[in-house]
């Protein structure tokens, strides 16, 4: 298992998310599978060159978000299958809601615009997706 | 303050690394150290003066240039803070230096004053001139000791050269002195070594001059703030 | 456990600049970066550590040995080096590599050897023979050969080019492994320190600004683009180092960012268009020119 992830100082992002989000997509594409053994947070801040706070936190926020669990003395290991995807796409909508926010309030939207924005969207969903039945139908 | 140096073995070390980074230069002097001394015992008063002359010169330029090399130039050159860096207190470079300079004057210096005094005890000259020259070779260490003290106790190298020439030229006038005092007058042509009471004074100011200079110096190295 | 440097009220006076009252303590293990303009003390503080300046007040503890006293004990463990430092210039690299390992019995030939092929140095040339760069290569490859327990760096990277520079923070990675060993180095290079320090101590004018762990310290900085006016109220707004307006924009970088912040600005009238977080240079270069600019 490579302790090298592809880390760059120069992108915008902060490095710990970088490496959060790599970590991620690890598990999301199956590479480190549930169970797999994370590298030790100082393997992974001397492979990669960056500071060992950093990759704690990572970490921490992979723990938090549930993707990966610490065991005492042991290091830290991919989490169970069904409780990672959860939370990582937990995550993901979080994401999305808060930039969904983040838009509407730079058009100037209310809250009940936005609630109502929201609601004609899923419709057009779901009137799109012929497999899904809606008993009701809001006018646009 | 501790006065003794804490580590034998990095003060030794020391010295040797000096003697590494001389050696070229100091080859040379000692090869016209010896030549001149050759000219010395060529019998001919000419030639002796001349070599005698050389001898002064060079014996006088070897020290200054030891001094230099090895205590002003590792400031300026600025390898004083890689010597300062090694586990080593201030008191063990001075130790270092000291002894390193003294060793690298002191084999020269008894090659020639040795190789000068054999001269005169092995051949047809008048012996009583072993005291003059004992006088005056010890003015030369004690001019020698008091210049590498000031450079190692000082860190202006203005001050440090100032020092340098001031002394040299007392070693003239110091000649001038001793070979008219009477208790060497006297005997300069003859055949007799004589100790007498005023010459073993003069030698014992030397060496009194060479042990306060050292002294002296230590004290005021210890108390340095910044070793840079 | 104790700490690999304790300060505690160090004070050191010069003629025209003078250290003020610095604490500061690095955990073993750990990295510390310096961050400060020319002349704000971080050299000075760095031979504070090293026994090659004596400070004149306060209490210097390195590796849990006090100097100046145990400063032979001290600097058997301690790797130092700095810009003012020189080799000597008419022997090679080879015999300085020689001498250190006649001191040190820590010395590693192998990685010595990795080293020398990784900065790409010939160990017969002469130090007076080598280029800048070169020779900073040189000090760190006699300092990373013995594995000292505390490494510091003065500049260590400064003057290098972004090859070189590569090449050193690749070997202070390599310490990083080892949770003995800590570092503490000062650069311009923000980007050095931000990348690899775990914590940062901001020094200027002789004192301490601060002395964080990283990632708090980034956290607490934001640049924050607002549309509004620039009143006075905004303009005292507590931590706010810089504010700059453009109409309809205005500017702000704060120190003190937390959950408040935005609330705070919202309640003074300012609407907020966008909240950035700051780089490491950003922040130094700010906080240097924003003194007294909020």
């Amino acid at each position: 298992m490579g302790t090298d992830l592809l880390l760059s100082p120069h992108s915008i992002t902060p490095m710990y998310v970088q490496i959060v989000e790599q970590v991620v997509a690890k598990v999301m594409s199956g590479t480190w599978k549930p169970g797999t053994p994370l590298p030790s947070i100082r393997e992974l801040a001397a492979g990669s060159r960056v500071s060992v706070i950093t990759v704690k936190r990572a970490y921490l926020e992979l723990e938090r978000a549930g993707v990966i669990v610490t065991r005492q003395g042991k290091g830290s290991f991919v989490a169970d299958a069904l409780d990672a995807t959860q939370a990582l796409a937990e995550g993901e909508f979080q994401t999305q809601m808060q930039g969904l926010l983040d838009a509407a309030r730079k058009l100037g939207l209310g809250r009940r615009q936005v609630v109502e924005r929201v609601g004609q969207a899923f419709d057009r969903l779901t009137d799109a997706s012929p497999t899904h039945t809606n008993p009701e139908r809001r006018k646009p | 303050m501790n006065w003794l140096a804490s580590d034998i073995t990095m003060v030794r070390r020391l010295i040797v690394k000096d003697w590494q980074v001389y050696q070229k230069q100091l080859a040379g002097y000692v090869a016209g150290l010896l030549l001149a001394l050759g000219l010395v015992g060529m019998g001919t008063p000419l030639l002796s003066a001349a070599g005698a002359l050389i001898l002064l010169v060079l014996l006088i330029v070897v020290g200054s240039y030891a001094i230099q090399s090895s205590v002003m130039a590792e400031r300026k050159l600025q390898t004083q803070p890689f010597v300062m860096s090694l586990p080593v207190t201030p008191m063990d470079v001075f130790w270092a230096k000291l002894l390193a300079n003294l060793v690298i004057y002191l084999v020269p210096f008894l090659l020639v004053v040795g190789g000068l005094l054999a001269l005169i005890l092995t051949t047809p000259r008048p012996d009583g001139a072993v005291p003059w020259v004992v006088l005056v070779a010890m003015f030369l260490l004690a001019n020698f000791c008091v210049s590498l003290c000031v450079a190692i106790a000082v860190d202006s190298e203005g001050w440090n050269v100032f020092a340098m020439l001031a002394l040299m030229t007392l070693v003239g006038p110091f000649i001038w002195w001793v070979s008219r005092l009477d208790a060497i007058a006297r005997h300069l042509r003859t055949d007799q070594i004589v100790w007498s009471t005023p010459v073993l004074g003069v030698l014992a100011g030397e060496l009194a001059v060479i042990v306060t200079a050292i002294l002296a110096a230590g004290w005021v190295h210890a108390r340095k703030p910044s070793f840079l | 456990m104790i700490p690999a440097i304790a300060l505690r009220g160090v004070r050191k006076h010069y003629d025209d600049f003078a250290l003020h009252d610095i604490g500061l303590a690095l955990p073993v293990g750990q990295v510390m970066g310096l961050v400060g303009v020319n002349g704000a003390g971080k050299s000075t503080l760095l031979r504070v550590l090293m026994g090659l300046v004596r400070a004149d007040g306060g209490t210097v503890e390195v590796l849990g040995l006090r100097l100046p006293q145990e400063q032979v004990a001290v600097k058997r463990d301690i790797g130092y080096a700095s810009d003012d430092m020189r080799l000597y210039r008419a022997q090679p690299l080879r015999w300085h590599m020689d001498f250190i390992r006649s001191i040190y019995p820590g010395w590693d030939e192998a990685y010595a050897q990795v080293l020398l092929k990784r900065f790409d140095l010939r160990p017969q040339q002469v130090l007076g023979g080598f280029s800048h760069g070169q020779r900073v290569k040189a000090l760190l490859l006699l300092i990373f050969a013995r594995h000292p327990r505390l490494l510091l760096l003065d500049e260590p990277t400064t003057g290098l080019d972004p090859v070189a520079r590569g090449e050193v923070l690749d070997a202070l990675a390599d310490v990083l492994r080892d949770e003995e060993r800590s570092i503490l180095f000062s650069s311009h290079n923000t980007a050095d320190i931000e990348q690899v320090a775990d914590s940062v101590t901001f020094l200027h004018d002789g004192r301490l600004l601060a002395s964080r762990d990283k990632e708090s310290f980034l956290d607490g900085w934001r640049r924050i683009l607002c549309r509004g006016e620039r009143t006075e109220a905004v303009r005292r707004l507590p931590g706010l180092v810089s504010v700059r307006g453009s109409a309809p924009l205005v500017e702000l970088k704060t120190g003190a960012f937390d959950a408040s912040t935005v609330p705070a600005l919202q309640a003074l009238g300012l609407c907020v268009e966008s909240v950035e977080p700051m780089s490491l240079e950003d922040i130094f270069v700010t906080t240097v020119r924003g003194e007294g600019n909020a």
